[in-house]
């Protein structure tokens, strides 16, 4: 199951663990048991969910960071946060547009 | 004919290849074995009423878990089954016990030979998870420094381990590892080296003489090996095997988050106590190296494990030299 995450859905960190290495970082989410490992661009996106925010405003600033299109980067963006709620690492805190509840891919 | 042993030793239970035909039944009442530990698990094997040739494998077998400080310990006991019908194989049905709760009944002697050894490990690491974490790990010595070998269960460790005791490497486990925090010494856990059938033709010298024919594992003692059990040793460098039939033999120097993610699987219940095996493992991996090795062939995987071992034990010698200038 993958979710749906909206580009202005509002999302914060789950209950975890986090330990930052030269390679990536592991992250352990309580609510799913699991252990995952971010790395490169969605290590970079995993920082700029460190306060609650929404994928429209990571993926601007990884625009304006990287010098890209914003087209170019927000679905990958909400991508990559839809499979960060599904392995608990990212929790929805609320939604300006949808109900905020997982929906199968 | 019937004798009554109070004492263990190997004595008293001869070789079954030194047992005449006629005693080959002969029956025991009450023997103990040990007493043994397995890490933090202290335990006894008390043998009724069995073949004297089941009670001296089972010693061999557990040789190298003798504790010399006796204390409270845990017991098996091993006896026939009588309210049961004879056995799959038309023998008679045994039963085991631990702590007094039936652990499997109606079993051939081989099979409760195999639930007995399975039960050793698997209470050793659940008593000693209480205390640390523990890696699914072998481990081998040499130059009093230890290698570990983390895989999860098929990966060929047993049989890497047995590769590299046959290298004159001494023995501290193919099972669990612990590694004390402290001062991140490898503690012996020195249960018999448990082979499977893939690896028998690669290690044929090692067939026990009393293999049953019916036995799923070769159980080999330690003391078998050049250079036997190893006292506890300081960790060098960890390699993770994983046998690929086929494969070139690869050998790769992984970073610290990609080794945590490797070593994950092969801890203990992880997710039990995340805090601890995260920050464990955290610790561990900025400590030593970690590698992947992909085994194609036994022996260029034996080659790339001594490999990862003197490069590491150089960089050390480098390391303490440059200290003490």
């Amino acid at each position: 199951m993958t979710h749906l995450a909206h580009q202005d859905d509002e999302f914060r960190r789950g209950p975890l663990l986090e330990d930052a290495f030269e390679d990536g970082t592991v992250v352990f989410s309580y609510s799913s048991g699991t252990l995952s490992r971010l790395a490169d661009t969605a290590e970079s996106v995993w920082r700029l969910f460190d306060m609650p925010t929404t994928p429209l405003k990571v993926a601007s600033a990884l625009a304006e960071h990287y010098q890209v299109p914003l087209a170019s980067v927000l679905p990958d963006v909400c991508a990559l946060a839809g499979e960060l709620v599904t392995k608990g690492l990212l929790v929805v805190t609320q939604s300006d547009e949808g109900d905020g509840i997982p929906h199968d891919a | 004919m019937r004798e009554v042993f109070h004492n263990r030793g190997s004595v008293l239970c001869p070789a079954p290849s030194q047992i005449a035909p006629a005693y080959a039944l002969l029956v025991t009442e009450g023997l103990t074995l040990g007493p043994y530990r397995a890490l933090d698990l202290a335990f006894a094997v008390t043998v009724e009423q069995a073949e004297l040739g089941l009670a001296a494998r089972l010693e061999r077998c557990l040789e190298g878990l003798t504790d010399t400080c006796a204390g409270p310990a845990k017991q098996y006991r091993l006896a026939p089954d009588e309210s049961a019908a004879p056995a799959v194989d038309g023998g008679p049905s045994y039963l085991l016990r631990y702590e007094g709760d039936i652990v499997g009944r109606g079993m051939t002697l081989e099979a409760a030979h195999s639930l007995l050894a399975w039960h050793v490990n698997s209470s050793c690491v659940e008593t000693t998870l209480q205390r640390t974490t523990l890696l699914h790990s072998a481990a081998v010595v040499r130059d009093g420094l230890a290698l570990a070998l983390p895989a999860t269960m098929e990966s060929g460790k047993s049989t890497t381990t047995t590769g590299l005791l046959r290298r004159g490497w001494a023995y501290l486990t193919d099972e669990a590892v612990e590694i004390r925090p402290a001062d991140f010494e490898v503690q012996p856990f020195p249960k018999s080296v448990a082979l499977d059938p893939g690896s028998w033709p690669l290690f044929p010298e090692l067939k026990p003489a009393d293999v049953h024919p019916d036995a799923r594992q070769w159980h080999i003692p330690p003391s078998t090996f050049p250079a036997g059990v190893a006292q506890p040793a300081p960790l060098l460098a960890v390699v993770s095997p994983k046998y690929a039939a086929d494969a070139p033999t690869h050998l790769e120097r992984l970073g610290g988050s990609e080794a945590v993610m490797q070593l994950a699987p092969a801890t203990f219940a992880f997710s039990r106590h995340p805090e601890r095996n995260l920050a464990f493992l955290a610790t561990l991996v900025r400590r030593v190296p970690v590698y992947r090795l992909t085994i194609g062939d036994l022996e260029s995987g034996l080659d790339a494990v001594d490999s990862v071992f003197n490069e590491a034990l150089g960089q050390l010698s480098q390391a303490q030299a440059e200290s003490d200038s």
